[in-house]
């Protein structure tokens, strides 16, 4: 059940019913959630229900561990073991195949490598892994005080809406909204759960979908056909694509959530308006990169202890390859985390001298475009299957005599609209967001149908969500 | 109050203030409920719509509806002995479930039987009544120089394929015992090439979830009116460009399906001629008109592009006319006598009263020859 198909939203708002039924039965509701999660993620592969439980069961029991541990050692040690377990459906899964694969003689997917190769990966198991070790890791950390309900936990970590491609809520965030009664938004949080939900459509099959359907797939199908100028053009729209992607999915998922009275937090701010690769990474999938900071960059030292440049590089190298297990991802790892490493050691010294860091003028033009382009080339690491393919990619830019661009208008007019739309003042959606939400609900139902209709309309095919692969 | 705020707390405050009830049409819910409504309500008007223009819509009965085909034995038909009237269209069937005239399990002294094997094309998917399909144009044709009756049975079907076809040869057209029968197999294997040609998704075990309806019109009736807006390419000039990308094991596959066509054919003492598949574009046209009228096929063959089209349509094309060749059947190529352009088809494959009767008479030509 497609997160974009009319389907999950009527799925969703019979749970809204149901709930709004269940009136003050707090404890039936959150079993009515769990059911609905475990049945929507059923529609996925029934399989991997499993293996949400174990990490449910799993996280839930270190929890108890690691709360009622005397010593700050025992805890630690608790901590330690839970996440070696929880980590294990993960590297089975995602790394292991790679890795049998890399070992196994050439041309022989055969034996225990082919078997492994042949594994299905099952969609969203990095989101929720991560979820679900956040459990006792914040109980760790002091940031939960007590450990949680079963009932609860399980609701947390199965929460259907954040499933699949996040955004990763931590356990603090989460479950303190499970100790409050669960009320279904009233109408104005309705209102604006529905612009979210609008927004989060339209970035998805209007924006990320035209741009892969017209532009990027065409691009990186065969770049050696291709001439430069389309190759750059399908590198920013490959950026825009990405963005929007997630960003569709997080907007959509939240709108739904919100809706049940649940709210999950943002993943974006204008990434691409950022003016250093720090900051990018301030902006950026935010739920997953502070995921990494507080709970890997600070737990090996930070810039407390160790050498900061390194802990810099190994936390943007697990960045890379939490999102896949191949050497481009490392290497995608690196250049970030040596960008960042620069740039802290280049700001160290402008601090010494007495220089700020703030840009103005032309100078943050010229900053923003070049961090968008770095961020941009970067990602043909992210966008081909393997080092091999971004180095074909790479090549391809040789066709400088090339000078065909085979992009459709539709194309051509989405692909300007998300330059508009991303560097707009972020005010403007703001505005656009209150004049929504205090509109009558005929007009507000009328941009719902007009929206219908570009949904429907404009994508060639609907494309799965980019992040459903990680 | 908010209209969440009211619902908690509507046994203790029956009555709404006056800015309760403002705010009330300013909920996201009753908005969401206008929208429902509001699809509700056009989806019924345009199944009314349908009905009234095609004598088919969601409200009749399920055996009624000609455009979703029975299934009797493995064999795709329409409803037999049917009228389906609108007033666009009019559908009549005969006792075998085909858009034809009734026809006589065994054949009347002195007349001359043939048959049409095909699929929406054959049909008539734009013919307003049956009279104006092809195939019976051409037994109006055949009609003035043959002095006996003259049946073109028309066992068209939307949607079929070559395998299908066999099983309509096989099961319905050859008991009949006609004379000769034209196969005119149109794209639908085009179709079927891009789905067998697409990378096999991974097995899973999934439990089935409520899907909506394939026969609501609001889905369906956006897209195929929209497909310009998606397939215009004014500013690059370039056309659509798709990788093209068609399995060797899905083209093979074909193969086999017409070869065991042609078999079933002779083993049954049938004479087939498989005619060429006629598409609205053509090389010779300016690219921009090319682009034009193949944007509805390509919306159906998402693999393809507008060379792709071309080249696979060239191919298939080849395999009929090797696969005629070897079992002594006939490749007859009309590509020449019925032009492309929107006189003669309405979209990318269906003809218009115009390419009916262009198809009519280059087939009775051939025939003229042949049965003379």
């Amino acid at each position: 059940m497609s997160v974009t198909s009319i389907e999950f939203f009527l799925f969703a708002g019979l749970v809204c019913a149901a709930l709004l039924a269940l009136g003050r039965a707090e404890k039936l509701k959150k079993l009515l959630l769990i059911g609905a999660s475990l049945y929507f993620y059923a529609t996925y592969d029934l399989r991997f229900v499993l293996i949400l439980a174990f990490l449910t069961v799993l996280s839930y029991a270190v929890g108890i561990r690691v709360h009622r541990a005397e010593s700050r050692k025992q805890k630690k040690r608790w901590l330690g073991v839970g996440i070696l377990v929880g980590l294990l459906p993960l590297c089975f899964y995602k790394y292991l195949p790679v890795m049998a694969l890399g070992l196994a003689p050439e041309g022989s997917p055969v034996g225990l490598g082919g078997w492994l190769d042949g594994l299905v990966l099952p969609i969203g198991i990095s989101f929720y892994t991560f979820q679900a070790l956040s459990y006792p890791l914040d109980l760790y950390r002091g940031t939960l005080e007590r450990p949680a309900r079963f009932l609860d936990l399980a609701c947390f970590v199965s929460f259907f809406p954040k499933l699949l491609v996040g955004p990763i809520v931590r356990a603090g965030q989460f479950l303190p909204q499970l100790d409050r009664p669960i009320r279904v938004a009233n109408g104005a949080q309705a209102a604006s759960g529905l612009y979210l939900i609008l927004q989060g459509l339209a970035k998805k099959l209007i924006f990320a979908d035209i741009l892969a359907n017209h532009i990027v797939d065409l691009a990186f199908a065969d770049p050696a056909s291709h001439g430069t100028l389309f190759l750059v053009i399908a590198v920013f729209a490959y950026s825009f694509q990405i963005y929007f992607d997630l960003a569709g999915y997080t907007d959509i998922v939240r709108g739904v959530s919100r809706c049940m009275g649940l709210e999950l937090p943002s993943n974006f701010n204008r990434p691409y308006l950022a003016a250093t690769v720090s900051s990018f990474w301030q902006r950026w999938h935010i739920t997953m990169s502070s995921f990494f900071r507080d709970y890997l960059y600070f737990s090996i030292g930070g810039s407390k202890r160790g050498n900061v440049y390194f802990n810099l590089l190994v936390t943007f190298v697990c960045i890379g390859i939490w999102h896949g297990a191949g050497w481009n991802f490392v290497i995608y790892g690196l250049i970030h985390g040596a960008l960042v490493g620069w740039e802290r050691f280049r700001r160290g010294i402008r601090k010494a001298r007495g220089l700020t860091e703030a840009f103005v003028g032309a100078e943050l033009v010229g900053r923003i475009a070049l961090t968008f382009a770095i961020v941009s080339f970067a990602r043909i690491l992210f966008r081909t299957p393997d080092l091999a393919g971004a180095a074909a990619y790479v090549r391809a830019f040789a066709n400088v005599g090339n000078m065909e661009v085979p992009v459709s208008d539709l194309g051509l007019l989405v692909l300007l609209l998300s330059f508009a739309v991303h560097f707009t003042p972020p005010v403007w959606a703001q505005a656009m967001r209150r004049r929504f939400v205090s509109s009558p609900a005929y007009v507000q139902a009328a941009v719902v149908g007009a929206g219908l209709f570009l949904f429907l309309a404009l994508p060639d095919a609907t494309a799965s969500f980019i992040y459903a692969q990680f | 109050m908010e209209l969440g705020a009211y619902v908690e707390t509507r046994t203790r405050e029956p009555q709404l203030s006056v800015s309760a009830r403002k705010y009330r049409w300013r909920s996201g819910w009753f908005a969401i409920v206008l929208t429902l409504a509001g699809l509700l309500l056009l989806e019924v008007l345009l199944q009314g719509r349908a009905y009234l223009q095609t004598g088919e819509s969601i409200f009749k009965p399920k055996d009624e509806q000609a455009v979703r085909s029975i299934v009797v034995d493995g064999l795709r038909l329409y409803p037999p002995n049917t009228v389906i009237r609108g007033t666009k269209m009019e559908i009549r069937t005969n006792q075998y479930g085909l858009r034809s005239p009734p026809i006589t399990p065994s054949l009347l002294p002195g007349e001359l039987r043939l048959a049409v094997i095909g699929a929406s094309t054959v049909a008539g998917a734009y013919a307003r009544t049956n009279d104006m399909t092809f195939s019976q144009k051409l037994a109006g044709l055949l009609g003035k120089r043959h002095p006996g009756p003259v049946n073109v049975v028309n066992a068209g079907i939307s949607g079929l394929t070559v395998h299908q076809m066999r099983l309509m040869l096989e099961k319905v057209v050859a008991p009949l015992k006609p004379r000769l029968v034209f196969v005119y197999t149109g794209f639908n294997d085009i179709a079927k090439l891009c789905k067998a040609s697409a990378p096999p998704s991974a097995s899973a075990v999934r439990i089935p979830h409520p899907a909506l309806p394939s026969w609501l019109l609001i889905p369906e009736l956006i897209r195929k009116n929209t497909i310009a807006l998606r397939s215009s390419y004014r500013a690059s000039g370039t056309g659509l460009r798709r990788a093209n990308q068609v399995s060797p094991a899905a083209i093979d596959a074909y193969r086999k399906d017409v070869e065991e066509l042609a078999r079933a054919a002779r083993h049954r003492n049938i004479e087939l001629v498989f005619v060429s598949s006629l598409s609205s574009y053509r090389r010779n046209m300016p690219l921009a008109e090319q682009q034009d009228l193949s944007a509805f096929a390509l919306y159906y063959n998402k693999c393809l592009d507008l060379n792709g089209l071309y080249a696979v349509t060239d191919r298939l094309n080849l395999i009929q006319q090797t696969v005629a060749k070897a079992n002594g059947f006939t490749f007859l190529d009309i590509r020449a006598q019925v032009p492309g352009g929107s006189a003669v088809f309405v979209d990318s494959s269906h003809f218009t009263p115009e390419g009916e009767r262009l198809v009519a008479e280059a087939l009775d030509r051939y025939l003229a020859s042949r049965l003379n």
